[in-house]
């Protein structure tokens, strides 16, 4: 980071703090929530591992000012009693994919008709447009009830771009390649990585770029993320470039000021298939000639080459020595890879595969950069090597197959597992969960459901959403736990935390009351 | 991806359908006739719970359940202490054991799944692990008249060792299917039955004609009392297949199921089912946004089978607000009966019966009501309320034994048992013991503590499980944390001149 950078932060910081004073006392006016906010319940999930049952706490002006055991309440504050509940801190998705345009509205006679826009479909949880569109025609092999397999090339005639692909390539709308008989699954691709990619598509190496810059705080996907209880995020970039953009760190709910905790998050790169295949795709379009949006690499050995190159360079570039070649950086990204280098700016590697796992271990141990991984997949495969050299893991979403659309564009065949987290966190290595773009009843939470169910320990899966991506993302000290002094970030459940059976009744977010389903609980 | 699990998942079907094979009556080696699965939490559905009890199974039905049942002294017993016995569940709706969910025929009632059953099917496999021991096979949503289902066992090498009842139901969908508008598609249903009353006719006059023929006589009547006379002489194989099951649809022999995909979708249906007769034995498999229908189905008193997603989620036109609605309340508010479906498509927490109730709870319904929904309704639903749905004397002997409550998500499988049968082990299903990595983590431990035996006074290594404090404490302020130790830079090898 230049000097330039570090004053403006400072004096963006201070600035920031004196309106987060002002917006949170506009909005306690604004909604008449008393300045003290007391919750009881059963059992309180401190979030570094520990429990403590029959507990109180505390908030005063946005901070937690107490929190233990207990069940004296002090007058003149609002109460939110719940014997049989819980609380647990607010969730934290390390590495969130935000739908970052606002969804359309469309009008919608019945669901599952045309009009509906992709990502209102994948909010219904409706099969996709193209799904639907073709669910006439039919394929031997199907395993879905009412769509069907169904020819990619037929499919997206529609969307007028199969003429473009050749024999095995992605379709960018679909997801699908252009071979007849493939699997035209419903849901097509979730989230921004999906067949669209928001990354900048000038070059494989855009670390000088923010996610930021094309994020809508009041991206529908935040209503989401809060109404299931996760208060802060990481959002990611897609996996569109080897060496992506810097992500954004945020808060999901309150006050638009108070939102933005970091602007230039870790960078994202990524090895394997992605980085080649999402978004635009860089083969050459099919019979015609090499365009603008043709790039380079198309193979895992390019990706590994573009990505060495770019560290090379900065070298070179420190060294005061020309840069150049067809796979040379982009002159601004320079500088932001010899900060990764020296580690002032986090680096994240997208990797799914266990090839791909130890690429990147190969890779940055040869520039000496360190690094988080991200999916990690396959990283059972690896566990010696990220202990070894302490490499922390923002794993998942945890899957078994059971849908495999979201991923199958990607072409890789990764060997999910349902034991990863555990195996991570047994084998000691800094493991946080995330869903990435999963949402609602499919969300963060249930992703804890399944990691308990795969035997991690309750503690061990709400510390993985809590304070390990907290410590991740550098903003424990705010969030992560609850003890006195730490942000209100909070999320109350009507029985055990994570239960199938128990529900998200209040989600607190900086002390103000963001989600309230207490009179719904109630009415029951 | 999906190559893999194919090839696998065939491998499997046919590693656990041999084993099924081995213990199954068809097969020749006989199963304990008597088995007494004793000292677990037994949740009957039927009657009150029983905190530590034995259920008694002779020759495939049960036979006594209780705290205290005398076990009869050639009886396997088999010890389920600390675990919990459910009724097995049932999928009262699925295409997935077919090839291909529906014919590309629009009208296609001379279907029957019985020649489309796959056994080698990996959701059959699925099936049993995830605790369902019948499922209702019918053809999918995308049709007119779709085809003859069926209720099978997920167990057996072939359809008719899978057979729990044939014929079962006709499939109708009155949301259209592909290709086809709404107009369209209640159109081609009125057609198949003024196609079918035609045909009827037609088929009448005939036997009438050729009953003339016999005294050599000729038709000496109008076609409407022709047809009126030839009636009675119609017999079940001068239908052809067409017509058919459409006639037994219409003599109640086979149930009618509408697929209703929609709110809209609904009337159609109930009013086609009152026209044709139908109603009596009509089930409606709903949509998500067909709830708001509700008024009309409580009216028509028939029940329901509700889509895998449980949330009908919509926006405002206007304003662009989410609205969402909790399905199964508004429906149980109606008074309807319902049951719940499994699906592979959404996630793999919805592929649980059991987790769709424990869905229901957490919404609001209350636990009795969730615990039905997933095995008395759909037995009641399919006509076979007197012998599954539920743990109680005189039943087929279908039972799941889970690890813990049905509606803990944590809770697995363990056991199924099938008519009796021991049909599953979780302890020998390779496939789950892979996903779960449990075998592999079994062998090293008990190579470590070989080891450790074989050194006696040598340090046993450390549960691996031990928090570490370290976790993640070395992150640098401003975002990611690195590594302790960098790798060093390997020095550029340098080409040694030959």
């Amino acid at each position: 980071m230049s000097n330039a950078t570090v004053r403006t932060c400072g004096m963006w910081v201070a600035g920031f703090g004196a309106l987060v004073a002002i917006a949170g006392r506009a909005d306690a006016l604004q909604t008449e929530q008393p300045a003290r906010l007391v919750i009881r319940v059963g059992t309180l999930h401190i979030g570094d591992g520990r429990v403590v049952q029959n507990a109180v706490v505390v908030i005063e002006n946005g901070k937690i000012t107490a929190a233990g055991e207990g069940s004296t309440v002090p007058a003149g504050a609002g109460l939110i009693d719940l014997p049989e509940g819980s609380v647990t801190p607010g969730l934290i998705d390390a590495c969130a994919q935000i739908e970052t345009r606002d969804l359309a509205v469309t009008r919608r006679r019945s669901p599952g008709g045309p009009g509906a826009s992709e990502p209102q479909r994948r909010e219904a949880g409706q099969p996709s447009a193209l799904a639907l569109f073709f669910e006439g025609t039919h394929a031997e092999g199907s395993d879905d009830e009412d769509g069907c397999v169904c020819s990619g090339v037929a499919a997206c005639a529609l969307a007028n771009t199969h003429e473009n692909l050749g024999p095995g390539q992605i379709c960018p709308v679909c997801g699908f390649p252009a071979a007849p008989g493939s699997p035209l699954a419903r849901g097509l691709v979730s989230g921004v990585a999906g067949g669209w990619s928001e990354t900048e598509a000038s070059s494989e190496v855009v670390p000088h770029t923010r996610v930021i810059d094309s994020l809508s705080l009041r991206s529908r996907d935040f209503d989401r993320l809060v109404r299931s209880g996760v208060t802060t995020v990481f959002v990611t970039p897609d996996s569109a470039a080897v060496i992506g953009p810097q992500g954004a760190i945020v808060r999901t709910a309150g006050p638009v000021r108070d939102r933005l905790i970091s602007d230039h998050g870790a960078v994202e790169a990524t090895f394997g298939s992605d980085a080649y295949s999402v978004g635009m795709g860089n083969s050459p379009p099919f019979g015609r000639f090499v365009s603008i949006r043709t790039r380079r690499p198309n193979t895992r050995m390019g990706v590994a080459w573009v990505f060495r190159k770019a560290f090379y360079d900065a070298q070179r570039w420190k060294e005061g020595l020309p840069v150049g070649g067809a796979d040379a950086p982009p002159p601004e990204a320079l500088p932001v890879l010899q900060q990764i280098r020296e580690g002032k700016l986090g680096l994240r590697v997208q990797a799914r595969t266990q090839p791909d796992i130890l690429t990147a271990i190969r890779l940055c141990g040869e520039f000496g950069v360190g690094f988080t991984l991200v999916e990690g997949t396959e990283a059972y495969e690896c566990l010696a090597e990220l202990k070894l050299r302490a490499i922390p893991v923002i794993f998942g979403p945890i899957y078994d197959e059971a849908d495999p659309s979201p991923r199958l564009y990607s072409g890789e065949t990764d060997k999910s597992r349902l034991s990863t987290l555990r195996d991570l966190i047994e084998a000691g290595v800094p493991t946080a969960l995330t869903a990435q773009d999963l949402r609602d009843e499919d969300g963060l939470a249930r992703q804890v459901m399944y990691a308990v169910r795969a035997g991690v320990p309750l503690e061990k899966a709400v510390q993985a959403v809590t304070q390990t991506p907290a410590k991740m993302l550098g903003i424990d000290d705010q969030v992560g736990t609850i003890e006195a002094g730490k942000r209100a970030d909070l999320v109350v459940w009507t029985g055990k935390a994570f239960d199938a059976t128990s529900r998200l009744v209040v989600v607190i977010s900086g002390g103000q009351v963001v989600v309230d389903a207490r009179e719904r609980a109630a009415a029951k | 991806m999906r190559p893999r699990r194919s090839a696998a998942c065939c491998m499997n079907v046919l590693c656990l359908a041999l084993a099924c094979l081995a213990a199954s009556p068809v097969a020749g080696a006989a199963p304990p006739t008597k088995v007494a699965l004793k000292g677990g939490r037994i949740i009957p559905v039927v009657g009150e719970e029983i905190a530590k009890g034995t259920v008694l199974i002779e020759n495939g039905k049960i036979t006594a359940v209780g705290a205290e049942v005398q076990i009869p002294y050639d009886a396997m017993e088999v010890d389920v202490t600390g675990k919990v016995l459910f009724p097995g569940m049932i999928d009262p709706h699925s295409a997935r054991g077919l090839d291909v969910p529906n014919e590309n025929v629009p009208v296609s009632p001379f279907l029957n799944v019985y020649d489309a059953l796959d056994p080698s099917k990996l959701f059959f496999e699925d099936s049993l692990r995830d605790g369902v021991t019948t499922v209702h096979v019918i053809p999918g949503n995308n049709c007119v008249v779709g085809g003859v289902s069926r209720v099978v066992r997920p167990i057996g090498l072939s359809p008719d060792e899978m057979t729990v009842r044939p014929d079962l139901a006709l499939k109708f969908s009155t949301t259209p299917r592909g290709g086809y508008d709404r107009m369209a598609q209640m159109a081609a249903l009125r057609e198949t039955f003024a196609e079918l009353d035609d045909y009827l006719g037609r088929l009448a006059e005939g036997k009438y004609e050729e009953s003339l023929k016999k005294d050599d006589r000729k038709i000496d009547v109008g076609p409407a009392e022709a047809r009126k006379r030839g009636q009675p002489l119609i017999q079940d194989p001068d239908y052809d297949d067409k017509h058919l099951n459409l006639v037994r649809c219409r003599r109640g022999e086979l149930a009618a199921w509408f697929y209703c995909g929609a709110a809209t979708d609904v009337g159609p249906a109930i009013a086609l089912a009152t026209e044709q007769k139908l109603l009596e034995k009509a089930v409606f498999v709903l949509g998500p946004e067909a709830y708001k229908a509700a008024g009309e189905l409580k009216k028509a008193k028939r029940p329901v089978v509700l889509d895998p997603l449980l949330f009908y989620r919509e926006r405002d036109e206007l304003t662009g607000e989410l609205k969402e609605t909790f399905v199964p309340s508004k429906i149980a508010d109606a008074g309807l009966t319902f049951a719940l479906q499994p699906s592979a498509n959404t996630s793999m927490a919805e592929r649980y019966l059991n987790y769709e109730a424990a869905v229901c709870v957490r919404n609001g319904l209350p636990r009795k009501a969730a615990l039905e929904a997933i095995t008395l309704n759909p037995a009641t639903i399919l006509g076979l309320g007197d012998k599954l749905g539920s743990i109680e004397a005189g039943k087929t002997a279908n039972i799941v034994v889970l690890s813990g409550d049905p509606l803990d998500f944590a809770s697995w499988v363990e056991l199924v048992y099938i008519d009796g049968i021991q049909a599953y082990d979780r302890q020998k299903d390779a496939r789950i013991l892979e996903l779960l990595k449990l075998e592999r983590a079994a062998a090293e431990k008990a190579k470590e503590k070989k080891a450790a035996e074989e050194k006696p006074g040598a340090v046993v290594p450390a549960a691996a499980g031990e928090p570490q404090k370290k976790d993640g404490d070395e992150a640098p302020p401003p975002v990611e944390p690195k590594p302790a130790e960098p790798e060093p830079k390997p020095e550029p090898k340098k080409e040694k001149p030959r």
